[in-house]
């Protein structure tokens, strides 16, 4: 077979796994929540159920499907997937789509910044402190990242707010926007509003990425073709820029995006401190009241994205490093 | 006269009524400046969206937005709203006088078919069990309603503070309110109307409604911030970006009062909660439950003073055993509760609960062990109150254990009278349910916590919804405190009164006892300090 | 040039620095009724700041926080300790396992543990963690559902390198039976991979756990630091500036899951294992 064939079958074999894997997470998002004690039509109506309107909670149930036996609810389930209908919130009385839609952006508007400026401060000071090793500097930086990366994220999110936004008065309290504003000035406000949150999570995300790069950089660093690269009489700082970050950067990218899970989850805190409108409120709420269309459809959502992010990622390892998918070089 | 005097005496004139109308401008500059163009309010309660199925948008429709036949004045008399005037005979047909010159928010006129429209619509699409007792609704005339119920109810007018009534020509042609969220869905009757919703910002807006028959409130604008928890909302309130704040049935939590306290620009009222704010629910379908000497040990075993001191921070009351908080109607003093251990263990072992097994705990009559389980929320607060509690207990011998349920469990629990006992607060709202003064908590047609099987205490309850006079309703809630006391269904375990602060730029906020700080009284007389 | 020497030393030197710290914490949550100063369940005056008699005063219901932090360790040291050794005995047992039978098995343990690793942590614990009761031993259950499959992959990499090894080949050819085979064997050889394994393991069930219990889904009868950051947070701590109270939990667990980082670190891979 062609060394273009086995890539293709390797690709189809993955695909074919996540494929696999985003089934069996589609099943386990509708077995889950109905594993679950409570019943979400006795959270809708409140005090007042309490009188136990058996009329009421009949007509919800038929309402919202809940009448029907399970294995026909799977199916109902299955088909409005298809049409990418998520179903409707008991609770929050709206759509389920309708709600992770309006709240999606706030997520990803948190996540993929955080994504970024964590790589790049992780690229750039891991590669200072590989560079550096053992030096002062190194020392310093390498401390400094470790204590951020056992630091509980809701501990260095309520610092930063108490800090900056209570005490110095600097960021705001939490929220989005304050209100009121459209154009440019509504697109400042959300930024002003998102910086903490994006410090937080990038600290967060960059802490691992940091002490991978170091440890990568400071062991390239040794390598041969380094000390044949000092032979041609290139400067440090070339070297380091040119041969050395171009090794670490395939399995850097890709790690980013693997990273991209993990920091869909140290969102949902920071939005909760933070006061953020986001999928990770909705979720906790949701789970909170429960809320089974909901849980079910973030859940869906996140999986989906950490899956397509996942799969990005091996794809790029792959095609960035061709010793990966076929035998040979 | 010479030419210089005429000029003189024309130059005063005009001088003279320079002065006069500057002196007026003055007044008139003075009277602008007692409005308040914008009222900024944060709460804690979230609105989702604005149809009639909201619950927290609901409590701006009855706050605000829209009318009921009659309303609560700040005393918790029934005034007229948009009824002017009502008469009963038999608390069964009730015939209520309308108001001739209310207009709804886009201009049309309200009349009793609006009204009819809305307590037949909104119980068929959003249900409630307060509509059940409804038989009919007529409406003879544009400003006359009749409303014939299918049982007398003295306390019906309670019921009718709970309608949001909306336009009928707007809602005639929707079919599910509960998704209708456009703008219309918002229109009311009431002094302010809505603005818009900004989920993003966590804000609405509300409007003085210029045509507002009442006359205008002198606060122009209404802005709720919401937060999703009171810490960044007392950050606000403290930074001076919020007047005040509202929590719907509740003040703020003492633990920001100290701060309160040391802000200069802050003051605080305090609101006496006509709700119980936390107690000890018993299942009398249980043993040793059901014996009322057990109960009593156990109102004897809890230290009132120090889960005042925990949970009050100072601002409650030890409670009496009559149940109802004192200033609500028709209170009277009941034995008040203390603690005594000693006394508690001593009527335990009359129980014949002793310790059998010499492990330090009581067991059963039968000699099995004993473990009486509290029931509680999992919030930090409930948690905190149920460790104290059983602490209480263990002192006396029993080995109490708590059972910590997150919302949803909780309530199934107590719904299906899975408990031993169960730690809840009663609401101001709440106290008023079925026939007022906690019987809907009570009884156990209703709520039935503590699962009461005494056909006496229905009978009471019964007597109570078909009261015809005042005296009559007076006697038969005073029957029911001293019910309250002597069986002990629920011990309450302390009185409060909410902490409610605002900032000291204005003043005139006046408390109501269903809607707090959010009263007529405050719109229409709120002003720069 | 530096050496491969000093890279051992400085490997050693963080070991010994992490299992310092990790003999000081199991003393003091053995020793807590020894070392802490009052019953951490006695009730005084609530929301007391620090003096001689509270070194860092007390919390709402006026219980001594520094007692309260002391006896909370053995709460978290025990949850991670139980978290990890499950997910660790579970990963283990199923990568060596997939391993060394290879064939249907592998490819089962294997697809399976890929599907958990690609499912966002955090929110999936919340899910679970809600549906359970909030018990000390469910966020046990919870934490290892999650955190078997790094262990898996990296002891089914081991054992598919020793198998290839002419000891177990002639193992193998001499009739040995698998068992014996696979723990006198291949287990012995592995067990490098598998402590260290074991240290982040327990390193990421304590954060994990601290972050469930800060959002209110931990054990609030089982105080653990987590837990006192949480009572903290929503019993007002924060608002009224009380850093005595939710500073020290954190420090605590920032320091424990540093110190079984520092154990389970090796110098050429650095894997994520802790989710927050």
């Amino acid at each position: 077979m062609t060394i273009k064939g086995e890539r293709q079958t390797h690709i189809f074999r993955k695909l074919m796994r996540y494929g696999f894997t985003l089934f069996l997470i589609l099943s386990l998002n509708f077995a889950l929540p109905r594993m679950m004690p409570g019943d979400p039509i006795a959270n809708l109506l409140g005090e007042q159920a309490r009188r136990n309107d058996p009329q009421t909670i009949e007509l919800l149930k038929a309402e919202y499907g809940l009448d029907v036996p399970v294995h026909i609810q799977y199916f109902r389930y299955l088909k409005s997937l298809t049409r990418l209908e998520l179903g409707y919130s008991i609770h929050k009385n709206s759509s389920v789509a309708g709600l992770i839609a309006a709240r999606l952006r706030w997520t990803l508007l948190l996540v993929f910044p955080s994504v970024v400026i964590g790589s790049i401060l992780a690229l750039l000071l891991g590669s200072l402190a590989g560079f550096k090793s053992r030096s002062p500097t190194d020392y310093v930086l390498t401390a400094l990242f470790l204590i951020l990366y056992t630091c509980p994220t809701f501990l260095l999110a309520m610092l930063l707010l108490s800090i900056f936004s209570f005490h110095l008065g600097l960021f705001p309290l939490g929220n989005l926007t304050t209100g009121g504003t459209t154009g440019l000035k509504y697109v400042l406000d959300i930024a002003w509003h998102l910086i903490l949150p994006v410090i937080s999570l990038s600290l967060l995300g960059a802490s691992y990425k940091f002490l991978v790069v170091r440890n990568s950089v400071s062991q390239i660093f040794d390598k041969q073709f380094v000390v044949a690269a000092r032979a041609k009489g290139l400067t440090e700082r070339r070297i380091l820029m040119v041969h050395v970050i171009r090794n670490v950067l395939p399995p850097f990218i890709s790690m980013a995006a693997l990273s991209f899970g993990f920091m869909v989850s140290g969102a949902l805190i920071v939005e909760i401190v933070f006061s953020l409108n986001g999928m990770g409120t909705l979720i906790y709420d949701a789970v909170m009241a429960r809320d089974y269309p909901v849980m079910q459809g973030c859940f869906l959502i996140l999986t989906v994205f950490v899956l397509a992010a996942n799969l990005a990622a091996d794809i790029l390892y792959s095609v960035a490093d061709p010793r990966i998918g076929g035998k040979g070089t | 006269m010479n030419k210089e005097i005429r000029i003189l005496l024309a130059a005063s004139f005009i001088f003279s009524v320079l002065i006069c109308a500057v002196a007026i401008a003055q007044s008139a500059t003075i009277d602008s400046s007692s409005v308040i163009d914008k009222l900024v309010i944060g709460t804690t309660d979230q609105v989702e969206d604005i149809n009639v199925n909201d619950g927290i948008f609901n409590t701006y429709r009855e706050a605000f937005l829209t009318k009921s036949l009659i309303r609560v004045d700040p005393s918790g008399d029934f005034v007229p709203s948009l009824a002017e005037s009502w008469e009963t005979d038999d608390a069964q047909k009730w015939v209520f006088h309308l108001v001739k010159n209310a207009t709804w928010h886009d201009g049309q006129p309200v009349t009793a078919e609006d009204i009819k429209f809305s307590l037949e619509y909104l119980p068929e699409k959003l249900g409630g069990s307060n509509w059940n007792i409804i038989k009919e609704v007529d409406a003879p005339d544009e400003s006359t309603l009749i409303i014939t119920l299918n049982s007398p109810d003295s306390n019906f007018l309670t019921n009718l503070l709970m309608l949001r009534t909306v336009p009928k020509h707007v809602f005639d042609s929707v079919e599910d309110p509960k998704r209708f969220n456009d703008p219309a869905s918002a229109i009311g009757c009431g002094p302010y109307k809505f603005l818009d919703f900004d989920p993003e910002a966590g804000l609405i807006r509300f409007q003085a409604y210029d045509s507002y028959f009442e006359g205008q409130p002198s606060v122009k604008e209404i802005d709720i911030r919401m937060f999703k928890n009171q810490e960044a909302m007392m950050m606000a309130l403290q930074k001076g970006e919020l007047d005040t704040v509202y929590i719907y049935s509740g003040g703020i939590s003492y633990y920001y009062v100290p701060d309160l306290l040391e802000n200069n620009d802050l003051e605080y009222i305090l609101i006496k909660n006509s709700g119980v704010p936390a107690a000890i629910w018993a299942n009398q379908n249980r043993t040793p439950f059901d014996d009322v000497r057990f109960r009593e040990a156990m109102s004897y075993a809890m230290n009132y003073e120090e889960l005042q001191n925990l949970f009050t921070a100072g601002y409650g009351r030890k409670p009496n055993a009559g149940f109802i908080p004192n200033g609500s109607l028709n209170y009277i003093e009941t034995m008040p509760l203390t603690y005594n251990a000693s006394l508690a263990s001593s009527i335990l072992n009359e129980t014949g609960l002793l310790d059998a097994d010499g492990d330090g705990m009581r067991n059963l009559a039968d000699g099995s062990e004993f473990h009486p389980e509290i029931l509680v929320r999992s919030d930090s607060d409930s948690v905190r109150l149920g460790e104290m509690l059983k602490k209480y207990m263990n002192a006396v011998g029993l080995d109490a254990q708590i059972d910590v349920a997150d919302s949803s469990g909780f309530w199934d629990a107590v719904d299906g009278k899975d408990y031993d006992l169960f730690v809840s607060r009663t609401t101001p709202w709440g106290m008023m349910m079925e026939a007022g003064y906690a019987t809907g908590y009570m009884d156990s047609r209703s709520n039935g916590w503590p699962a009461i099987n005494d056909a006496g205490f229905t009978e009471l309850v019964d007597d109570l919804l078909a009261s015809s006079s005042k005296d009559e309703t007076a006697k038969l809630a005073q029957a029911v405190q001293e019910y309250y006391a002597s069986e002990l269904p629920a011990i309450p375990l302390y009185w409060n009164d909410y902490v409610q602060p605002y900032n000291k730029k204005y003043e005139g906020y006046v408390v109501n006892p269903i809607h707090g700080i959010l009263s007529y009284e405050t719109f229409f007389g709120l002003h720069p300090a | 040039m530096k050496s491969p020497a000093s890279d051992i030393f400085a490997i050693s030197y963080m070991r010994l620095a992490g299992l310092f710290m990790i003999v000081l914490f199991l003393a003091l949550a053995i020793f807590a009724p020894l070392v802490a100063p009052h019953d951490p369940w006695k009730t005084e005056k609530p929301y007391l700041s620090p003096s001689g008699e509270h070194p860092l005063g007390t919390n709402d219901i006026g219980q001594d926080i520094l007692s309260e932090l002391i006896y909370a360790t053995r709460v978290s040291l025990s949850i991670g300790f139980l978290a990890g050794f499950l997910s660790v005995f579970v990963g283990a047992s199923l990568g060596m396992l997939a391993g060394y039978y290879r064939g249907a098995v592998e490819e089962v343990v294997m697809a399976v543990s890929d599907m958990v690793l690609l499912i966002p942590g955090l929110p999936f614990m919340i899910i679970l963690a809600a549906y359970l009761s909030p018990s000390m031993y469910n966020i046990v259950l919870v934490v290892s559902l999650l955190w078997w499959c790094p262990t898996a992959r990296v002891v089914h990499s081991r054992v598919l390198q020793l198998r290839e090894m002419p000891f177990v080949e002639a193992a193998i050819s001499l009739g040995s039976r698998d068992s014996y085979i696979i723990v006198h064997h291949i287990l012995i050889n592995s067990k490098e991979i598998i402590y260290a394994k074991l240290a982040l393991s327990v390193a990421s069930a304590m954060a994990t756990e601290a972050s469930l219990s800060f959002l209110g889904l931990g054990d609030p009868l089982s105080i653990s630091w987590g837990e006192m950051i949480h009572f903290s947070f929503s019993r007002g701590g924060f608002a009224n500036d009380m850093w005595w109270w939710y500073l020290p939990p954190g420090i605590m667990i920032c320091a424990s899951v540093l110190s079984f980082v520092m154990i389970g670190m090796e110098p050429e891979r650095m894997h994520k294992t802790v989710e927050l």
